[in-house]
């Protein structure tokens, strides 16, 4: 009797143990989310908004449970300021096999360098980036929660000519792939929209190391332009905007979202006010979502969002959504149909549904930088 | 244009110079020079912005930081490797020097472009001053960077033309051996040459600074500069001055119609100098004897 007392004594103890270790190894294993973001160079500005962003969203997260009781955790690798320096973080990242997702770059020329390897991995990967191409090529796993170049493009050419009245434009553009392909779908709206051919010579194309814009900006003022329109990087878009106040060029202007980063405002200072901006992040957003992103931010990191940070902020929550509609955190191809099943997520850069060319969002902010803030003019829905 | 075109050939001129004077003073092509530019960006943004200083106060005390810098430069970099049997070392040295000056950078700066403010700046729209030349507005900030280039070269032909000092580093980088025969003490006269060259190059730097905002890709100046030297003659002052102004105003003007293109004209003009006259405007053709 006491023998088979003490055995069920042991039995109970051991059950306890196998119990309790178990709960305890469940909740050791962190969800873990891969991040591409720079971490030094010339984009560090740019990564470490990416970063914070990310990991606010984590924060809020594990403090709120986790994802389905797994406490979250950002694996970050530094895509420093070229081409293949993010290559090569992002090879890391996908080569990994314990990453239910991974966080791309925010440019969208670097995304576009690693869509086999993406498909290959077999990874659900949210690209900070917004260029067409990187829908246009189908990849399943590959999810986009920006708004497209060419739906910021005809925000563009829409709020140019309607509003500002801007009917000789010249258009000027950074030859990377994605920031020319904005430039010329501006010009294609212009020709689709309102019948204007904008000629050659009104396009004026310049390498993203370019850092001489006087000849520019002279031309520019001697084309009879009455507007420009900008499609360019944040680095460009500050060295545009001291050459164009350098100038004493008053021509209103109208340009993509990098206008509205804090490497414009803080290079540019009083030269960035003035610029019209399509953008798909402002700190000065009005909805609740937005407003207690910028409030607990701010209060966090003593410095306002970024687009960088907002995007990567909504990508962590869309990679939450995704594990809890599969109900998994280690079935990546059900997590990865997850993504598609996302539905009126009021998201911090706009409400996000999955579409079928796997972006989310339906609309894109008009914005105009007064006294170095990102204003919100206007908001546009476009489907 | 014309005026941006000059003032930044005046830019490259004084990097050409420097890398004119370091070749004939002791045979070295310095790839750094680029990235000492861009110090020198960095020291005086520092003086200005994060220390506060006035102008006044602050152009002696870079001009002392660029004496310090080439001096550092010249006894880590040269002076190891004066001796080496293989010629190329120095070069390959200078090279590993650019990259270990801009990591260094973005140590101590980061890699953020910063904002120097122009010389004179308008407060009401953000940008430099501007003067009015014959009904067209001109930055006071390019005006002022062509006069300091031209300053910068008076100063350079008055030493070397006018000067006894001048004569000595002159003569010490012509025959080294027998300058030393004559007393003079060659470990100064390169010093002083490591030191002209660099500070022209850090004050090309602080003229760039509020027009390009300071960065570590300032360094990429050094390539234009280059290019001046080959289309003036390598081995010539009076030609890489001329050569540098001609390259800032090619850039200039090639970018009308085709400012996608401008880098690819003003290499492409290079390639023409090399293929067709190789000792550039104002060199003397060396022919290999049988």
């Amino acid at each position: 009797m006491n023998k088979h007392r003490f055995l069920m004594v042991i039995s109970l103890v051991l059950s306890m143990a196998l119990l309790f270790g178990a709960t305890s190894a469940l909740a050791e294993e962190t969800v873990k989310i891969g991040l591409i973001a720079a971490k030094t160079g010339e984009r560090q500005a740019v990564g470490i908004f990416s970063q914070e962003g990310a990991q606010y969203a984590v924060d809020e997260i594990n403090a709120a449970g986790g994802i389905l009781g797994h406490q979250v955790e950002l694996v970050i690798e530094d895509e420093v300021d070229t081409l293949q320096a993010s290559v090569n973080a992002a090879t890391k990242l996908l080569e990994r096999k314990d990453l239910v997702a991974v966080i791309g770059s925010p440019y969208s020329q670097n995304t576009l360098a690693i869509m086999p390897q993406i498909e290959e991995a077999k990874i659900p990967f949210i690209t900070g980036g917004s260029g067409d191409a990187i829908a246009a090529e189908g990849n399943p796993y590959v999810w986009q929660p920006r708004n497209l170049d060419s739906v910021a493009a005809g925000a563009i050419a829409k709020y140019a000519y309607e509003v500002l009245g801007i009917k000789n434009p010249a258009i000027l553009y950074c030859t990377l792939p994605t920031t020319q392909a904005g430039g010329f779908d501006i010009r294609k709206s212009y020709q689709e929209k309102y019948g204007i051919e904008i000629d050659d010579s009104m396009m004026f194309g310049y390498t993203e190391d370019e850092k001489n814009f006087g000849p520019i900006i002279a031309q520019v003022m001697a084309s009879g332009a009455d507007g420009i329109l900008s499609f360019s990087n944040e680095n460009p878009h500050a060295l545009l905007s001291l050459a164009i106040a350098d100038a004493g060029c008053t021509l209103p202007r109208v340009a993509s979202s990098t206008v509205t980063s804090s490497v414009v405002m803080s290079n540019a200072g009083k030269a960035a006010n003035g610029w019209i901006a399509v953008a798909d992040w402002s700190a000065f957003l009005d909805t609740p979502s937005a407003s207690a992103f910028q409030a607990g931010y701010l209060a966090k990191y003593g410095h306002d969002t970024e687009r960088p940070s907002a995007s990567s902020y909504d990508s962590v929550y869309l990679v939450k959504l995704a594990c809890e509609a599969a109900n998994s955190v280690t079935d990546i191809e059900a997590i990865n149909a997850g993504f598609a099943a996302i539905k009126d997520y009021p998201g911090v850069l706009g409400d996000m549904t999955a579409q079928p060319d796997h972006g989310y969002l339906s609309s894109i902010f008009i914005v105009e930088i007064v006294d170095g803030k990102a204003m919100l003019i206007d908001t546009v829905q476009y489907r | 244009m014309l005026l941006n075109g000059f003032a930044m050939g005046m830019v490259y001129a004084l990097v050409a110079m420097g890398i004119i004077l370091l070749i004939r003073a002791i045979g070295v092509l310095n790839f750094a020079h680029g990235e000492l530019l861009m110090l020198g960006a960095y020291i005086t943004y520092s003086l200005l912005v994060q220390f506060e200083l006035p102008l006044y106060a602050m152009i002696p005390i870079a001009l002392i930081a660029f004496a310090l810098i080439a001096i550092i430069f010249m006894f880590s970099i040269f002076w190891p490797l004066r001796n080496a049997s293989y010629p190329a070392a120095i070069i390959i040295a200078t090279m590993g020097a650019s990259i270990v000056i801009k990591e260094l950078v973005m140590l101590i700066w980061g890699g953020v472009p910063l904002r120097m403010p122009p010389l004179l700046m308008n407060e009401a729209t953000g940008g430099g001053l501007l003067a009015n030349i014959a009904g067209v507005n001109v930055s006071w900030q390019l005006i002022i960077t062509a006069l300091v280039g031209l300053l910068a070269i008076a100063a350079v032909f008055l030493l070397f033309e006018k000067l006894y000092a001048g004569k000595i580093i002159e003569a010490a980088s012509q025959d080294k051996f027998a300058a030393e025969l004559l007393g003079i003490p060659t470990i100064i006269t390169t010093a002083a040459t490591y030191i002209i060259s660099i500070t022209l190059a850090c004050i090309g730097g602080f003229m760039v600074g509020p027009i390009f905002t300071v960065n570590v890709t300032l360094g990429t100046l050094l390539l234009r500069a280059f290019a001046g030297v080959i289309i003036g003659g390598l081995g010539n002052i009076k030609g890489a001055i001329i050569g540098s102004v001609m390259v800032g105003l090619i850039e200039a003007f090639a970018s009308v119609r085709m400012s996608t293109y401008k880098d690819a004209v003003i290499f492409i003009i290079l390639l023409v100098f090399l293929v067709v006259r190789p000792q550039g405007l104002f060199g003397v053709k060396i022919k290999d004897k049988a």
